[in-house]
């Protein structure tokens, strides 16, 4: 079963590097580098929800907007597997990219300003489906109201203004208009971390259904782990711009390795039955900035079980255990 | 069949905005009397030749510098013109002068903000350096060189306006255009692959279009202000084209200041009076088209 999914591949993700330039001075020289993303290798399979989480500022949003082409990574490699042809997204000609945006599309953090104010909700839809190929103004408008109801949302709505729209119904407004030209894989960056969290569930779970009825792939990035695990089929967890872990959601909490990843999930309420077993271990001190990460491992400064070579060294990501199951610690590197 | 249809929708539902939006200006008096007040005195001149049958330029030098009577209920001037007729016909020069220069610039400036703003780096760069050059210039003096370069004349001087007036609404919008583009709708929009050139004027523009309908209604009354100047100093339009800077031309003696009061309050308050309205309407504009009300 593992590997019939593996083969399956939809976008691979490898050595992914996005930097950014810190200009400062009079004459805005370039004075230092945010490694937003570094060295980031991820393989997301067809079908699965691939969750990400990380605390605020580990480079969550620039992952999956240099994954949209939103933004361009410094280095690295980008497949997409277009219909049993891998290409390089990272050197697409117009038309490639194009179509890889038929088939990739993103939901945003931010509910808020995901609509543009000044324009009605059938508006919004409009011209990405004229964009994508529909030409006929009713086939348009017929597939705006089903993209709608696929979210709950009836047509009613169509000549409304976003600014007539809580947060939820905003987010499904984005979730149904990032539906409507049928992708196969979706980025969803934080997608109800702007919400109430009584309304969090709802869409949380009108996402799941929507992936099963259309067969979807997710990208699921949050900073809550409970929300990513609920979501997901595997983890990613990343620290500074680097991922630190890798893991079967339904395996993290039982085994997790990283000393980052047991810190996250004893700040968790993990409707755990032993109890008495779980202890908070205390996340102390700040995320350090990316611009200046500390040497060797980028957690040592933070990191309880700290050892001399941790400041050294910066451990590789390898697999432990299960070949599903990797981690970056020095805990676990294996001796040569 | 139902294709039409949508569209008819859509156009029902915009006029319905458009409603809200008179009704918004309809109880904003100042607004409305300054609307008025400028269709009015553009219609008046515009239309010049039905409400007077004096023609501006005849002179009659026996019926010289006579005080406003019946006959001519501005006075006339010192070659016997009639001063409401030119008033009259000066206001199309002036009102064309101020609302053509003010639309140039705010073209150059849409433009040239929009891809400042937008693009960022280095275009945006290049743009802002060219901008500043232009603004740290003394305005005046870059008006008479070019005014010297391109000669005197109506549309000389709006090419002059617009080369000196770009920059305020360059400024503004791409001001603009660098918090709207932050905006994720934008990144939706690009995800989408929607093309830029959309992007700018389809789905940013209309969102900064309110600063800048404010900033032109600004720019028409500086332009006039700015020919009347220009035109007092005789710098201007040829004195032969009546304009109502033209007009207080023949004010520059301290004689006709004392002794001929009308030879320069009626084009004076003519200038005031339409400044002063546009300045209303824009004001208004600015809350009656304020997307967040
Ligand atoms: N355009 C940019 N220029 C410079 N630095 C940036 C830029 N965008 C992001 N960064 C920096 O990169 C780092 C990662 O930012 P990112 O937005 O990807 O974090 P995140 O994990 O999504 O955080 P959050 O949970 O707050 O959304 C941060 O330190 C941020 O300041
Ligand atoms: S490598 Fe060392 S510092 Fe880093 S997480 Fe592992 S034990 Fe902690
Ligand atoms: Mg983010």
């Amino acid at each position: 079963m593992t590997t019939s999914k593996r083969e399956e591949m939809i976008f691979s993700i490898k050595n992914l590097k996005t930097h950014y330039p810190v200009l400062g001075g009079f004459f805005r020289k370039q004075i230092g580098t945010v490694k937003a993303v570094d060295d980031v290798t991820i393989d997301v399979r067809r079908g699965e929800t691939l969750g990400i989480v990380g605390e605020s500022g580990c480079g969550k949003s620039t992952l999956a907007k240099t994954m949209m082409l939103l933004e361009k990574p410094t280095e690295g490699k980008m497949l997409y597997d277009f219909n049993g042809e891998q290409k390089d997204v990272t050197k697409l000609n117009a038309g490639d990219v194009f179509d890889f945006r038929s088939r990739v599309q993103m939901v945003f953090q931010d509910p808020y300003s995901s609509l543009n104010p000044s324009k009605r909700i059938i508006e919004s839809f409009d011209e990405p489906l004229r964009v994508h190929g529909y030409k006929n103004p009713a086939e348009r408008k017929q597939r705006i109201i089903e993209s709608l109801r696929m979210v709950n949302l009836s047509e009613d709505y169509l000549y409304r203004f976003p600014h007539e729209f809580s947060g939820g119904q905003r987010q499904r407004i984005s979730i149904a208009r990032a539906l409507c030209i049928n992708p196969e894989l979706i980025i969803c960056d934080e997608p109800v971390s702007a919400l109430d969290v009584s309304i969090q569930a709802q869409v949380l779970n009108l996402m799941k259904e929507i992936q099963k009825e259309l067969n979807l792939t997710y990208v699921f990035i949050a900073h809550d782990l409970s929300v990513v695990q609920y979501m997901s089929d595997r983890v990613v967890v990343m620290y500074l711009g680097k991922i630190v872990e890798i893991s079967e959601a339904s395996n993290l909490h039982v085994n997790p390795l990283h000393p980052y990843t047991e810190a996250l999930l004893s700040a968790v309420p993990v409707p755990v039955v032993n109890e008495g077993k779980s202890k908070r271990i205390p996340l102390t001190g700040d995320v350090p900035s990316p611009i200046n990460r500390p040497s060797g491992c980028p957690f040592s400064n933070r990191c309880p079980k700290r050892m001399d070579i941790c400041t050294q060294v910066e451990p590789p990501l390898q697999s432990y255990g299960e070949e599903d199951h990797q981690v970056a610690c020095h805990l676990y590197t294996k001796p040569i | 069949m139902t294709m039409t249809t949508s569209a008819i929708e859509v156009k029902a539902k915009k006029t319905s905005l458009l409603k809200i939006r008179m009704k918004k200006m309809r109880s904003n008096k100042l607004a409305t009397i300054g609307l008025l007040v400028c269709i009015g005195m553009t219609l008046l001149s515009v239309f010049a030749p039905f409400i007077t049958s004096y023609d501006p330029a005849q002179m009659n030098l026996s019926n010289i510098t006579q005080a406003p009577s019946a006959e001519h209920i501005f006075g006339t001037d010192k070659l016997g013109r009639d001063v409401f007729a030119q008033v009259l016909y000066g206001g199309r020069v002036s009102i064309y002068v101020g609302v053509l220069s003010a639309l140039g610039g705010t073209i150059i400036g849409v433009l040239a903000g929009a891809i400042a703003g937008y693009f960022g780096g280095k275009i945006d760069s290049i743009l802002l350096r060219f901008s500043e050059i232009f603004m740290t210039f003394p305005q005046l003096i870059l008006v008479l060189v070019l005014v010297s370069l391109l000669g005197q004349g109506v549309n000389n001087l709006i090419i002059v306006f617009v080369i000196t007036g770009w920059m305020t609404t360059f400024r503004l919008v791409r001001n603009e255009f660098l918090t709207v583009r932050e905006e994720t709708y934008v990144s939706v929009c690009r995800s989408f692959g929607i093309p830029t050139s959309s992007i700018i004027f389809k789905h940013m523009l209309p969102n900064t279009m309110s600063p800048i309908i404010v900033a032109f209604t600004v720019n028409v009354a500086g332009f006039i202000l700015a020919e009347a100047g220009l035109s007092f100093l005789g710098l201007g339009v040829p004195v032969t084209t009546p304009t109502w800077g033209n007009i207080m031309n023949a004010a520059q003696s301290i004689d006709v200041v004392t002794n001929y009061w009308w030879l320069w309050l009626a084009p004076g308050i003519a200038i005031s009076l339409f400044v002063l309205a546009i300045n209303f309407l824009g004001d208004g504009l600015r809350d009656i088209l304020d997307p967040k009300q």
